[in-house]
């Protein structure tokens, strides 16, 4: 009765071969006895499983954990070699940083936690349209259907967003994001205010009286932290609400809200605005589960959107299913693909720490080999591979535990930079209140697995080599030189150098543009002008009219504007205010078509200017002087004038010498037309009619030239950039330019507001901290580089003493001992460096057709640099391999 | 055969203990893995795990308090013989040790063994 023969053939490679009768008997036996009295099936089950608890018994007898002491001689390791514990510290850090952030950040993105009790209970509802392919808001419909039949899903709510000023009693107003949310939204929530209540059922009435929740920062910053708050009533934008409650600290559900106001549905406006109520989210019911709701609501889904067809409802389309998914997901699902590559971007980091890891493999192999003595003799004394292996595992493990603490130092820092420069980049003003700057406890454990990571590349890699000639140990060669540097060691060095050589060329560049950012004159006194952008709050009477009766709309917006600009204009302190582009911002670039002679461009598609658009009165507001022709006049603002005016840098790039004014020129298509498209209709022909003296465009480095033109703004574009020159204290004009927009209508809203010179600074401080970030990371690639070859040159020396000493003994020419010793090391750094500048070359060609000569220098001198320090990182051990007496050296071999 | 007799027995494990008495009690001619774990779990009503069986006899033997030597060819077990155990006087000793000491402490419960001292 043979117990199954997968489990004995487990057992035999495990079990110790003077165990083996043993194990193998005892599990005969038992199935033997358990056949007899249970029955062939029952047997041979009991018997699979106490054959496999035995093997894991067995198994664990055989791993050698590390002890206490391995740990200690891993300190001790840390200490006896700085230079090695300092470079790859360093690096090590760098990369376990990088993989702590890309694990946070896209923690954070894909699976949030929000902060709020049993927060993964709490779900949203999607509604997708098979026929359009595309997802569709539920309606009041919608909502009241799920409220009624939908059992495992409860305190089912909806929230819409807008942005509302708010003004006080003092007359300040500024703009914060309102939530227009279900009063069970709270419950969802389960966050009790700070102060008074949360919303009630009650309030969600119609002709109820109007109350609002704040957040804790509006109550903070906009009421004093008064605690008679509650009862006291604010404006939001045209309607005065009742304050009720304020939120706890850091409470943004559900998304970035500062204030809440019930949501009323089946009002005449929201019928008009077909009867979208926003999105729909709830908690899950006690003892329901995410999938039970969702084949309840499947169920449901398919019911009302065969109910969806009736002529009660025209305009929502049948084929539309629910589907109800995480919070989170619902609100923002990103694709499929998107998630696999944000996924994919944690195994890039793992990999590079992985490239890290190896090079520093080089450096623990080299530091292994010379310690080969000690392990012999720790061989001879009865330390079987798997002891001596583990031992260098742990040494190298407090090297990684100690680099992963630098890296969570680096990457809680890098963390707060990644934010503010998210911040500037993308102009956000508040996060999702699930998204903190922290580092999460996840990320932490990922570190230490990340450090685990290290020890196995740097630690039992090496380890695993060396010990690998170790039964030529215990033939009696412990003396050494039994190692050697292998195949995977050159791919590291050639690989390094090849980084190095191909990143220098960026890091200089991006240097470049920094130095030339901080040198950037906008053509005008930076500082004393204040930009803002000015809109009209969305959900307001203006706004509905923008949507319902545009010809009304842009007449009011007009006259909004005007009186607005008048009201600022005659703020105290104002020296002058307009509409347009601000200078420095982003505008874009357009290929032109000129109607006559012109200079020969750059490019084969033509010339392609900067191109602004601007109010009339910008130029005289910002200083710049009309040079030729004249400035905008509101007639050039109406629809079919064909005015443009130019500055002096395109009349010098674009059209040359001889009369600029009355030139005629047009814009190219944006984009060629698809095959088989007809093409475009050709822009107007537009006429220049003004040269005006230069203000800088873009700030952005990598322009030649600041050749622009300007084209007159539409009267009644809403949002537009406002500029404001105030000579005096900016700063303080803030609240000054917000009181102005709420008395002359309290839908408008003036956000962000910043000076030009600060927008610049911004721009610069990107550009400078893009140009640290890669200066470090190409340091850290050439410190690594170096080391590695410094640990190959001195290993070769090492293993080479006594040929070398023998070598001068018997007259060996210097230069060709120097030759050869180099040889090996740098014939891996020729060709690293070689593959680094053909890569950047290759990558170059393919981006712009060509490798301009001064490119084409910079990569060639990167290349001689990383090659000449390559050759300085050698001459230590070489100047101390030609220093060898051969006395010595034949002494140290015996 | 024992490898090492430390001076003084190191304090028994509950495991341990339970081995090296159902050991003694069914003896040197009979004492293997399987009835040792079969011995446990008769009077104990425990679910004794074999590989635990295996891993302390081989730490005990470890400890030279049992030796091990290998009995007749068995046809229920694929003609291999039997690991038998036996107790070593260190492994008896360590036993009425930790008996002793369980004896002396329970002693003191009021209604744990009937008597007080």
């Amino acid at each position: 009765m043979k117990p199954p023969r997968l489990i004995s053939a487990v057992l035999r490679r495990l079990a110790p071969a003077r165990r083996l009768d043993d194990v193998l008997g005892d599990l005969e036996e038992a199935h033997g006895r358990r056949r007899r009295d249970r029955g062939r099936v029952l047997a041979w089950l009991l018997t699979t499983l106490e054959g496999l608890d035995m093997a894991w018994a067995l198994a664990r007898t055989r791993v050698t954990l590390p002890s206490a002491l391995d740990f200690t001689l891993g300190v001790r390791m840390l200490r006896r070699y700085p230079g090695l514990t300092i470079v790859a510290g360093l690096a090590l850090g760098f990369a376990i940083a990088v993989g702590a952030i890309t694990f946070e950040v896209v923690t954070q993105i894909l699976r949030p936690t929000l902060p709020l009790a049993e927060a993964d209970r709490i779900v949203g509802f999607r509604l997708w349209n098979a026929e359009t392919s595309q997802e569709t808001r539920p309606t009041a419909t919608d909502l009241t259907t799920w409220r009624t039949q939908l059992r495992s899903v409860e305190h089912i709510s909806a929230f819409r967003s807008t942005e509302r000023n708010l003004i006080t009693d003092d007359g300040r107003s500024e703009s914060i994001a309102i939530a227009e949310m279900s009063a069970s939204g709270f419950d969802v929530a389960r966050i009790r205010p700070r102060l008074g209540r949360a919303l009630q059922a009650a309030d969600e009435a119609s002709g109820a009286p109007e109350v609002a929740v704040i957040a804790f920062d509006v109550w903070r910053d906009r009421f004093g932290g008064a605690l008679d708050v509650i009862g006291r009533t604010a404006r939001l934008g045209a309607a005065s609400f009742t304050i009720v409650g304020v939120m706890p600290e850091h409470f943004g559900f559900p998304v970035a809200h500062q204030a809440w106001i019930p949501l009323r549905i089946g009002t005449p406006d929201r019928e008009r605005r077909g009867d979208a109520v926003g999105f729909v989210f709830g908690r899950l019911a006690a003892g329901a589960t995410m999938s039970r709701a969702r084949a309840e609501l499947a169920v449901m889904s398919a019911r009302t959107s065969r109910q969806r067809t009736s002529p009660q409802l025209p305009g929502t389309p049948a084929g539309v299913t629910a589907e109800v998914l995480p919070f989170v997901r619902a609100m923002a699902d990103l694709p499929l693909s998107v998630r696999l590559a944000l996924d994919s971007t944690n195994l890039a980091a793992a990999l590079f720490l992985v490239l890290i890891a190896s090079n520093v493999a080089l450096l623990t192999f080299a530091r292994t080999v010379s310690r080969e003595a000690e392990l012999a003799m720790r061989s001879a004394l009865g330390a079987s591979r798997g002891r001596i292996v583990t031992q260098l595992f742990a040494e190298t493990l407090v090297l990684g535990l100690v680099s992963a603490g630098v890296g969570l130092a680096i990457a809680a820092v890098a963390m707060r930079w990644l934010f503010q420069i998210v911040d500037v980049a993308l102009d956000i003003d508040r996060w999702p209140f699930w998204i903190h700057e922290g580092l999460s406890p996840m990320t932490v454990v990922y570190a230490a697995a990340l450090a685990a990571l290290v020890a196995l590349v740097a630690g039992a890699g090496p380890a695993l080599r060396v010990t690998g000639t170790m039964a030529r140990w215990k033939a009696g060669a412990a003396s050494g030189g039994t190692a050697r540097f292998g195949g995977v060691w050159t791919g590291v060095i050639v690989t390094q150098v090849a980084l190095t050589v191909a990143c220098l060329p960026i890091v200089v560049d991006v240097g470049l543009d920094t130095a030339r950012l901080r040198h950037f004159h906008l053509g005008l006194p930076a500082d004393e002008y204040l930009t803002a952008r000015l809109s009209i709050s969305d959900d307001t009477p203006a706004s509905e009219e923008a949507r319902t009766e545009p010809m009304a709309a842009r007449i009011r917006f007009e006259t909004t504007k005007r009186a607005f600009l008048q009201e600022v204009a005659a703020t105290q302190g104002v020296r002058s205010a307009t509409f347009g582009d601000p200078p420095g911002a982003y505008v874009p670039l357009r290929f032109i078509e000129i109607d006559g002679p012109a200079l020969p461009a750059r490019s084969a598609s033509g010339h392609r200017p900067q191109v602004a658009t601007v109010a009339p009165g910008f130029f005289e507001a910002l200083g710049a002087r009309i040079v030729a022709g004249r400035d905008f006049t509101p007639a050039d603002a109406r629809e079919g004038a064909m005015a443009i005016v130019v500055n002096e840098s395109f009349v010098r790039v674009v059209l040359g010498t001889g009369p600029a004014v009355g030139r005629r020129l047009r814009l190219k298509p944006q984009a060629p037309p698809a095959i088989g498209q007809p093409t475009a209709a050709a822009e107007p022909w537009l006429e220049i009619v003004g040269v005006v003296t230069d203000l800088l465009l873009n700030a952005n480095p990598d322009l030649r030239d600041n050749a622009g033109m300007y084209m007159p703004t539409e009267p009644a574009a809403l949002p537009i950039n406002l500029i404001v020159h105030v000579p005096g204290t900016t700063r303080a004009m803030a609240p000054a330019l917000r009181a102005a927009a709420a008395r002359v209508d309290p839908s408008l809203t003036v956000s962000p507001i910043s000076t030009l010179g600060d927008r610049v600074r911004e721009e610069a401080w990107f550009h400078a901290f893009w140009f640290r970030l890669s200066l470090g990371v190409v340091g850290l690639l050439l410190l690594l580089s170096l080391s590695g070859l410094y640990a190959v040159v001195s290993f070769t020396v090492s293993r080479r003493t006594r040929e070398i000493g023998i070598r001068v003994a018997l007259g060996a020419s210097r230069p060709r001992l120097l030759r050869e010793v180099l040889a090996a090391p740098m014939r891996r750094v020729l060709l690293g460096a070689a593959l680094g500048a053909a890569a950047m070359a290759l990558v170059l060609v393919a981006s712009s057709g060509s490798v301009a000569l001064w490119l084409a220098g910079l990569i060639a001198g990167s290349a001689a640099l990383v090659v000449a320090v390559s050759v300085l990182a050698c001459a230590v051990p070489i100047r101390r391999a030609l220093r060898i007496e051969p006395t010595a050296a034949l002494r140290t071999a015996e | 055969v024992t490898k090492r007799h430390p001076a003084r027995a190191e304090p028994l494990a509950e495991f341990e203990l339970l081995v090296l008495l159902a050991a003694l009690h069914l003896g040197p001619d009979e004492a293997y893995t399987v009835s040792i774990a079969n011995d446990i779990a008769e009077r104990t009503g425990r679910l004794v795990r074999r590989a635990n069986v295996f891993t302390t006899l081989q730490r005990l033997e470890d400890k030279g308090l049992v030796s091990t030597r290998l009995g007749e060819s068995r046809p229920e077990r694929g003609g291999r013989p039997r690991r038998l155990v036996v107790v070593e006087s260190v492994g008896v000793e360590a036993v009425r040790a930790a008996t002793r000491a369980i004896q002396t402490m329970a002693g003191r419960v009021r209604g744990l063994t009937g008597g007080t001292r």
